[in-house]
């Protein structure tokens, strides 16, 4: 009797405590995070530009040339001016110079890849008077950009012989 | 594989580092030889990224801010090596043609140069590190407006003794503006000028050869004006430039949105606009009123007016070479936006925008229409002008809210570009960027 009572009592209670114990469980949840990146507007030269190597001039009506190309990231409009002094003339033995032209080239077009127009070769001292535009195209953060120097003698005169140098500095700044 | 850093974000193109060398060799003759050089196969110096490119920072007379600038040496591969990049504050001037140069020779008396102290000049990278480096401004007492100054980040490397060598440098703007009241721009037309269509015969002959696409810089006759605009305020400011084309002094006759390279004139210096109208004008005395508005304010306005003559064989001529060109003028990429976005984002996508007319244009842009909150989007600039031939990019920045509701939002990119021609012909073009967004919840 007592046994029976309590399996009576057992059997109520029961489904009582295990509802009690699944209620009690944490229920599932989720969980919002929200991550939020502003990616700000970043100019970057992949390396330095390797020094361009010319060949010798070999006659008074000679040119030489050479180029050199390097990646430019960038993710908004960007300006590239040179500089258009004495110091981007190729300058030798007594202080003789050559004339000294350089052109920039880009392999895009600023409209279906991130680039600009093509400059032609313009000598030392006007070379990127105005600055050459980089437009940035959506998706597209990287421009090649090709400097290329052109070197000769002057017109009716032979430069010294010896080795010639100079440097050349592009700068990236800030489009409008 | 790019590895991740502020510039992460930015797609690859080329995966060599270092150049392509070419050299073209003339033996014409053995007379002479001026040994040039033989370059130079020394490894390059890996890159490094400067953000943001400009920025603006206000500060009070008497007192302090600062700002951040964030470099970092992007890692591309295994044999980069610890480099060095020289950062250093440097006066920076605008020339009248929008050209920007860098050093003491640009000094000037609203230079911030002296204001500002970076936390490091030099600095020394290991591959992938990035450094935030602050500047501190100290406007003196004394200090009432504008003043600037770049942050100039020169790559190190080698210098070799023949050849050319070529230095890389980045720059980042960095405007102070010192706070000492409310400022009116005060923007002044020191001189125009007018130059009627000059007849390069080959010009002229490219322009009608319609057998391939004729380029739009190579346009023919056109009237040029000219503005030069000085700001004799204290602050700078956008301007926008105009030139109205009078017959006889009473009947407007054409419209000519000017151009320059950088809108932004900064206190003491000048820009030249320039505007360009292929479109014949008939033989006539004209007046051509110039109209300069800063930052788009109706109070701050600059007028100058200039007079010439179109004789009667010049307009015949003009009539004659002049080449219509069909709409549109402008080409616009990409022509729909769509985006899928998750509450909270922030995002950006540019488009660009190409003047392939011959003329001058003004473009104008603004969101219209849909179903978004205000907030959502915008689009940055809202207005500028494109010389023949140029692009400029367009900005569009979204932004959801933490509790958007899923589901797809439409609206639309209203641009707008008038281009300089006769006030009776149409010169204005419309076009629409569907922009669709669909809220995701990941």
């Amino acid at each position: 009797m007592v046994k029976r009572r309590f399996m009576m009592v057992l059997a109520a209670v029961l489904p009582l405590l295990l509802w009690k114990v699944v209620s009690a469980a944490p229920s599932p949840a989720v969980a919002t995070c929200s991550i939020t990146v502003t990616v700000a507007d970043i100019m970057e030269w992949e390396a330095n530009f390797p020094a361009i190597a010319l060949s010798n001039i070999a006659s008074q009506g000679a040119s030489v040339t050479g180029t050199s190309m390097m990646t430019l990231y960038t993710n908004g409009d960007v300006h590239i001016s040179a500089n258009n002094t004495t110091a981007a003339q190729l300058t030798g033995p007594n202080n003789d110079t050559l004339v000294t032209e350089y052109g920039l080239a880009y392999d895009g077009d600023g409209l279906t890849n991130t680039g600009g127009n093509t400059v032609n070769y313009t000598l030392h001292n006007l070379f990127l008077a105005a600055p050459s535009v980089v437009t940035h195209v959506p998706n597209d953060g990287a421009v090649e950009v090709t400097l290329s120097v052109r070197a000769s003698n002057e017109t009716g005169t032979l430069a010294n012989a010896g080795l010639y140098s100079t440097t050349q500095t592009l700068t990236a700044t800030w489009g409008t | 594989m790019r590895p991740a850093g502020v510039a992460g974000g930015l797609r690859r193109k080329c995966s060599g580092r270092g150049s392509a060398a070419s050299c073209h060799c003339t033996w014409i003759g053995a007379l002479l030889t001026i040994p040039l050089s033989l370059l130079l196969a020394s490894p390059a110096e890996a890159g490094v990224a400067l953000s943001p490119m400009q920025q603006q920072v206000v500060v009070k007379p008497g007192g302090e801010a600062e700002f951040a600038i964030t470099v970092e040496y992007v890692r591309r591969s295994p044999e980069d090596a610890r480099t060095r990049v020289k950062v250093e504050v440097v006066d920076f001037f605008v020339s009248r043609d929008g050209a920007l140069s860098f050093g003491p020779e640009t000094q000037h008396a609203r230079s911030a140069v002296q204001w500002i102290a970076l936390d490091a000049q030099e600095l020394v990278l290991e591959p992938g590190q990035t450094k935030k480096m602050t500047g501190k401004v100290s406007a003196p007492p004394s200090a009432d407006g504008d003043y600037w100054a770049a942050i100039l980040m020169t790559m190190g490397g080698q210098k070799h003794e023949q050849g050319v060598n070529v230095i890389l440098r980045t720059a980042a703007a960095v405007f102070v503006r010192a706070a000492r009241r409310n400022y009116t721009p005060r923007p002044t037309i020191r001189a125009v000028d007018v130059s009627p269509p000059q007849f390069d015969e080959q010009v002229v002959a490219m322009v009608h050869d319609t057998s391939e696409e004729t380029d739009a810089t190579t346009h023919g006759p056109a009237l040029t004006v000219q503005a030069d605009v000085t700001n004799t305020g204290l602050v700078g400011f956008a301007a926008s430039c105009k030139a109205y084309v009078y017959l006889g002094g009473r009947r407007r006759l054409a419209a000519i949105p000017l151009h320059a390279l950088r809108r932004q004139i900064l206190p003491g210096h000048e820009r030249r606009f320039v505007g360009i109208m292929p479109t014949p004008l008939p033989a006539g005395e004209y007046t051509v009123r110039f109209t300069l508005e800063a930052d788009s304010n109706a109070a701050s306005r600059a007028f100058r007016e200039a007079t010439f003559r179109i004789g009667a064989d010049v307009a015949q001529r003009w009539k004659e070479s002049f080449q219509r060109q069909n709409l549109p003028h402008l080409q616009i990429e990409p022509r729909r936006i769509s985006q899928v976005l998750t509450p909270g984002r922030f995002t950006a996508v540019g488009i660009s925008i190409t003047n392939r007319s011959g003329a001058t244009m003004e473009v104008r842009c603004r969101t219209a229409e849909g179903d978004l909150t205000d907030g959502w989007l915008d689009a940055s600039p809202t207005e500028f002008t494109l010389a023949p031939g140029m692009r400029h990019s367009i900005v569009c920045r979204f932004r959801t809210p933490l509790d958007a509701k899923e589901g797809l939002y439409s609206a639309a990119l209203a641009i707008e570009g008038e281009s300089a021609g006769l006030v009776q012909e149409s010169r204005r073009e419309q076009y629409g960027i569907p922009v669709s967004i669909e809220v995701v919840r990941k």
